[in-house]
């Protein structure tokens, strides 16, 4: 595996969009209910392991940066106001710091950093054109919005390059010791890319409405195909979410945590859920890995 | 039945006085290649706007634009958006989508085809212009032939009739333009569709065009195959704004005034040439004009092997550059696209810092970023420098920073605006100004700072030959007065005409330098027209005075 | 004639969103609510939240869709987001500050509320892209398309020679509103507060007195240096920082439905830890404002009549 991690190359990533947006929403949605202390961390560590192997170690380290603080501030805050549960630790100011409260606080930061994680591979895999196939169907101007939004950044930087070279060559270079300045020649080069963009773009409208932009009756077109493998992984991704989600609604994999820490349901009995869920969440693993193998494989046999 | 029909067309804009167009009579039939050449500002794009509806121009109108017979503002709007096709002078702003496929089917989605038909044109068209390599790409990650290319494929792609170009070359280099040139030519030898095409690019295009129309001032000066309009051009009351800009072979054929026909390529301009001499003629070259001793020129900033790449894992851009640049002339850099000829620009004005090897302003490196030159670069799109809303406060805003007293502000831009002849537009929006009056403000702005160093990317990119010749004018006042000029350049028959020298670069070093005459007969294809034509005949005649002053020694 | 089309179709749209947003306000959120509460217990606030936000961003993407827009306004659209989202994108490895959502609220004041509002959700989407996407994402788009819809509420375009103004008179009424908004606030801590003031307090009542003093000023405010910063300063700080907040302490599932009262506590703390961030942000875009806001306003309205936005 490449140290910067699969990518967009990964294996998982050229199934249909469709697909890959029904997948993370099973994943995110059921991530976003469960509370019971296993599956909360297979969430976590599946999350994990996928930002691993799409972005390798520096986008896992980035993932932990971003959900750090809000995890040590759900951990700390909960049991400082929190004050329910049996299991008294120790008083502070006179208020009570309970074991369930640092639990529960426990619980919901995992939850919040396996949304973060996953929310995170989901960027990669769904990537822009496949955001813009799937908003093509239902907002087709702003799915052309978009489009042309990500087409203007790239150019927006080499318009911003050179502006600032020829401000540079006209001896406007201000270090951190002249802030005031620096800031006001930061803005100076902002305004000047604002005009240039503006009066330009409208070369763009010319060139849309002289291609029949607005006639009625507009399709989108698109380059992704519906095969066979799709729908197989549709149906496993159906069969699969639809086991986790009986469970959660059934209550199989119900927690209190107040007064005291209760799982409702024996642990032989949330097997099944949990595997299902477990086999939701790592399908994307598996399917990467085994697409590594095979290119190696072949390249081997090339 | 006339494909396209202009009949007795005029045109006000809005809010001035003069008609952009005056009583305009074209009839252009089907599958012809046309021509529409004039300086700018004559109303080309006046006009080509008037043959699509939907972007024609707002104003008071005289007279009818036909379209096979019927008027195009009666013709519906789905049949104006496919069968004229209309593509634009930048590469850049045309483009919609950010992905090439998308942009492809563009126009097809408009027009509301279902996947399939769209999948099944957007994959002819991929393949006939060779675009299936880069099919998958963002369009971010083109060149700027590339670019321009996608634009003409994603209007082909709607199968159009008649094709609208408006200068499409010209912010292009030598070798895209060619490219897309042939594409044209496929297009309308294959296809049998109408070209419509205004172009500066004389040289190249004549021998393409089944006819040529030739337009002053908003109204049709002469029209019909080229070499007629060459001649009409070259012999005219006078010779006209014109005349600068027709290919090499022609202006020599008109200086000279023989009888025969008039050659209209290099092949036949070396054929005619040979009948014109005797096999040995009896002077072959020019005497070199001899260097001045008297006043030996200061080096002003120099390379000295110079090593740059963009990041640390990045491929080195310029590899072991040697090069200097003296005070009071004129220095070009040619060469082909991505060979690091901007690179070293930059270099050479203390823009970009070397990893390896040194880049000396008179004589000593530099420290923390202060140059002990002053440097002006104009950037290769000039409104990288605008700020203001009109050209007298674009001039201020250069002296914002100084503090010599409002009354000398005044009267150093009263000075530039003359110096630039700029004074009738001082209120006009800087983004109102045509292509070359911007880049003369632009130029104005950077020289009011008094810089030692002038560094120019491609300034005559997109310029008519008159504007190139204004251009040529204020380089040389500058190198007059001492200051170092380096520009970098596509435009070969520019260096070899105005510059004082000439390095080609290739692979990120200089391959050869020297002054025009000695660089450019040395060369054997990336050399100009004139020289190419001339060759074997007489040696180091690279501009077309040269061969008519060495034709007109030799007796003829 | 083309103007007065362009009117009605306005005023047609106006009403579309008007109809659209109270069906969902009115049944679809408090269902998504109850049906919340009901059935998925007490912890689903991170779920329910960004329904609710999705609610909120439809009826603006929805009724853009119905309209069918121009090209020309397309376009604009997609310049301004990616200038917002590259200037987001670009000033923050240079300066502290960012131009994002100045660019927003100068995006709503030229363009109108509706595209003011697209400019700002489009612009934090697409930025998102390249900072990560997260579930606070559905909530950025929603703030900065409130700051460039209030923009272009409540500023007043049409007279643009009037633009340099600066009369006091006219931003005296928000102002003032704000001023005693914050001092009713400072009051209600005094008599009734607990631990610092620097809390959502501050944020409420400045919400408050805020959408009462524009309220007030409706379509009125001048546009000049002074106003715009002012404007930019306090809504940043009041709407967009408020609003962040609670997505901050919804993702962190911090309230507890039967401890309501413990959760008043840790909103306070959310809020206190808030503010430097929340001012930083505030003071940059009040800074862009004040540098070029007025001038980049001049030079949309001057695109926009020299290609014929308004024919």
């Amino acid at each position: 595996m490449p140290r910067e991690g699969l990518g967009d190359k990964s294996s998982f990533s050229s199934f249909h969009p469709l697909v890959s947006f029904a997948y993370f929403a099973a994943v995110l949605g059921l991530g976003m209910f469960s509370m019971h202390p296993l599956i909360l961390a297979l969430t976590v560590a599946t999350g994990a392991a996928y930002t691993f192997l799409l972005g390798g170690g520096k986008a896992l380290r980035g993932a932990l940066l971003v959900s750090l603080p809000l995890l040590v501030f759900t951990v700390l805050l909960n049991p400082l106001f929190n004050h329910r549960g049996a299991t008294v630790l120790f008083y502070l100011n006179d208020n009570a710091v309970t074991l369930e409260a640092i639990l529960y606080g426990l619980a919901a930061a995992s939850m919040l950093v396996g949304v973060i994680l996953w929310f995170g591979c989901f960027g990669r895999i769904v990537t822009a054109d496949k955001f813009i196939y799937l908003f093509g169907r239902v907002l087709p101007s702003i799915s052309l919005v978009l489009s042309m939004c990500l087409r203007y950044i790239p150019m927006l930087r080499q318009r911003y390059r050179q502006i600032a070279e020829g401000q540079r060559c006209m001896g406007r270079v201000y270090g951190a010791r002249q802030p005031i300045r620096r800031l006001r020649q930061v803005a100076r080069e902002v305004s000047i890319l604002i005009a240039w963009s503006l009066e330009s773009s409208i070369e763009t409208s010319d060139s849309m409405e002289a291609r029949g932009y607005g006639l009625p009756g507009r399709t989108s077109f698109h380059i992704f195909r519906f095969t066979r493998r799709d729908g197989w992984a549709l149906a496993v991704i159906a069969v699969l979410s639809a086991v986790a989600t009986a469970g959660l609604v059934g209550g199989i994999t119900e927690v209190y945590y107040y007064p005291s820490v209760v799982c409702t349901h024996r642990l032989t009995d949330i097997l099944p859920v949990a595997a299902a869920h477990l086999a939701l969440l790592a399908l994307p693993i598996f399917i990467d890995i085994e697409g590594e193998r095979r290119w190696r494989k072949w390249n081997f046999e090339m | 039945m006339a494909q396209v029909e202009f009949r007795d067309v005029s045109f006000w804009y809005p809010m001035s006085d003069g008609a952009a167009l005056q009583h305009v009579t074209i009839q252009i039939e089907q599958a012809e290649f046309v021509v529409l050449c004039g300086p700018s500002g004559c109303g080309k794009t006046t006009l080509l706007r008037h043959l699509k509806p939907s972007i024609a121009p707002y104003g008071k109108r005289e007279g009818q634009v036909l379209y096979r017979d019927r008027s195009l503002a009666q013709l519906d709007r789905r049949a104006a958006a496919q069968q004229i096709g209309y593509v634009r002078q930048s590469p850049d702003e045309q483009i919609v989508t950010d992905k090439v496929w998308h942009e492809l089917a563009f126009g097809l989605e408009s027009l509301g085809y279902d996947q399939q038909t769209i999948r099944r044109r957007v994959a002819e068209m991929a393949s006939f212009f060779g675009i299936q390599t880069w099919f998958r790409r963002s369009v971010s990650e083109l060149s700027g032939g590339q670019k321009q290319l996608l634009n003409l494929a994603s209007v082909m792609a709607m199968q159009p009739q008649v094709l609208v170009l408006d200068e499409p070359t010209s912010q292009l280099d030598p070798i895209a333009a060619g490219e897309f040139l042939q594409a044209l030519r496929k297009i309308n030898l294959e296809l049998g569709v109408t070209i419509i095409l205004s172009e500066h690019r004389l040289e190249e295009v004549f021998p393409l065009a089944d006819r040529v129309i030739a337009m002053e001032d908003g109204h049709i000066t002469c029209s019909g195959p080229a070499r007629e309009v060459g001649d009409f051009l070259s012999r005219g009351q006078g010779r006209d704004r014109m005349f600068e800009g027709l290919p090499a072979v022609m202006k020599i054929y008109a200086q000279i005034g023989t009888g025969g026909m008039c050659p209209l390529t290099v092949r036949e301009g070396r054929l005619w040439l040979q009948s014109l001499l005797p096999p040995r003629a009896a002077v072959t070259a020019l005497p070199q004009p001899a260097e001045s001793r008297t006043h030996p020129k200061p080096v002003l900033a120099e390379a000295k092997d110079v090593w740059f790449r963009y990041s640390r894992g990045g491929v080195d851009v310029v590899r072991g550059l040697d090069a200097q640049v003296y005070g009071g002339e004129l220095y070009c850099l040619i060469g082909g696209n991505g060979v690091g000829k901007t690179t070293a620009l930059k270099l050479l004005g203390g823009i970009y810092r070397p990893y390896r090897g040194k880049v000396l302003h008179r004589g000593t490196a530099m420290a923390n970023n202060k140059n002990s030159l002053r440097v002006g670069l104009l950037p290769q799109d000039p409104q990288a420098l605008f700020t203001e809303i009109t050209v007298e406060e674009e001039l201020f805003d250069a002296l914002g920073d100084s503090r010599c007293p409002d009354r000398e502000k005044e009267r150093r831009i009263e000075q530039m605006l003359a110096q630039l002849e700029l004074q009738a537009l001082r209120r006009a929006n800087p983004y109102d100004l045509s292509g070359g009056e911007q880049q003369r403000l632009a130029l104005g702005k950077i020289l009011l700072l008094q810089p030692e160093l002038v560094l120019l990317d491609e300034p005559t990119k997109g310029l008519d030959p008159f504007f190139k010749a204004v251009l040529a004018d204020i380089l040389k006042g500058l190198a007059e007065q001492g200051i170092g000029v380096v520009m970098v350049t596509h435009d070969i028959e520019f260096a070899a005409e105005h510059a004082d020298r000439c390095a080609m670069l290739f692979d990120g070093q200089i391959v050869s330098q020297g002054r025009p005459r000695a660089f450019f007969s040395g060369n054997s294809f990336y050399t100009t027209a004139a020289d190419r034509m001339s060759r074997g005949v007489f040696e180091g005649a690279v501009t077309y005075r040269d061969v008519v002053e060495l034709c007109r020694q030799n007796g003829i | 004639m083309q103007t007065k089309r362009d009117m009605t179709q306005y005023e047609v749209t106006r009403h579309k969103r008007f109809y659209i947003t109270a069906v969902l306000i009115l049944v679809c959120i408090p269902l998504t609510i109850f049906v919340g509460v009901r059935f998925l217990s007490d912890r689903k606030y991170m779920f329910i939240s960004l329904l609710i936000i999705l609610y909120t961003l439809l009826p603006f993407f929805m009724v853009f869709e119905r309209r069918r827009p121009r090209a020309r306004e397309l376009v604009m659209i997609a310049v301004m987001s990616a200038l917002a989202a590259f200037g987001t994108l670009a000033c923050s490895m240079m300066i502290p500050f960012q131009a994002g959502t100045a660019l927003v609220i100068v995006a709503g004041i030229s363009m109108g509320p509706e595209s003011g509002f697209l400019v700002g959700a489009i612009a934090r989407f697409v930025c998102n892209f390249f900072l990560g996407q997260g579930p606070w994402t559905p909530w950025q788009m929603f703030c900065w398309g409130i700051l460039g819809f209030l923009a272009g509420v409540v500023f007043n375009k049409v007279d643009l020679e009037k633009m340099k103004s600066r009369s006091f008179q006219i931003v005296r009424g928000p102002v003032l509103c704000v001023l005693c908004a914050i001092g009713a606030a400072y009051l209600s801590y005094r008599w009734w507060g607990k631990g610092p003031f620097l809390g959502w307090r501050l944020y409420i009542f400045g919400a408050i007195g805020l959408l009462v003093g524009l309220l007030i000023q409706r379509d009125r405010l001048p546009i000049d240096d002074l106003t715009l910063s002012l404007f930019g300063l306090m809504s940043t700080f009041i709407i967009y920082g408020g609003i962040m907040n609670i997505c901050t302490m919804v993702m962190s599932s911090a309230i507890d439905r039967t401890q309501i009262d413990m959760s008043w506590k840790s909103l306070t703390a959310l809020y206190i830890s808030g503010v430097p961030y929340d001012f930083t942000h505030a003071l940059g875009t009040a800074f862009f404002l004040f540098l070029f806001g007025e001038k980049v306003i001049r030079k949309i309205e001057r695109v926009k009549i020299k290609y014929g936005m308004y024919r």
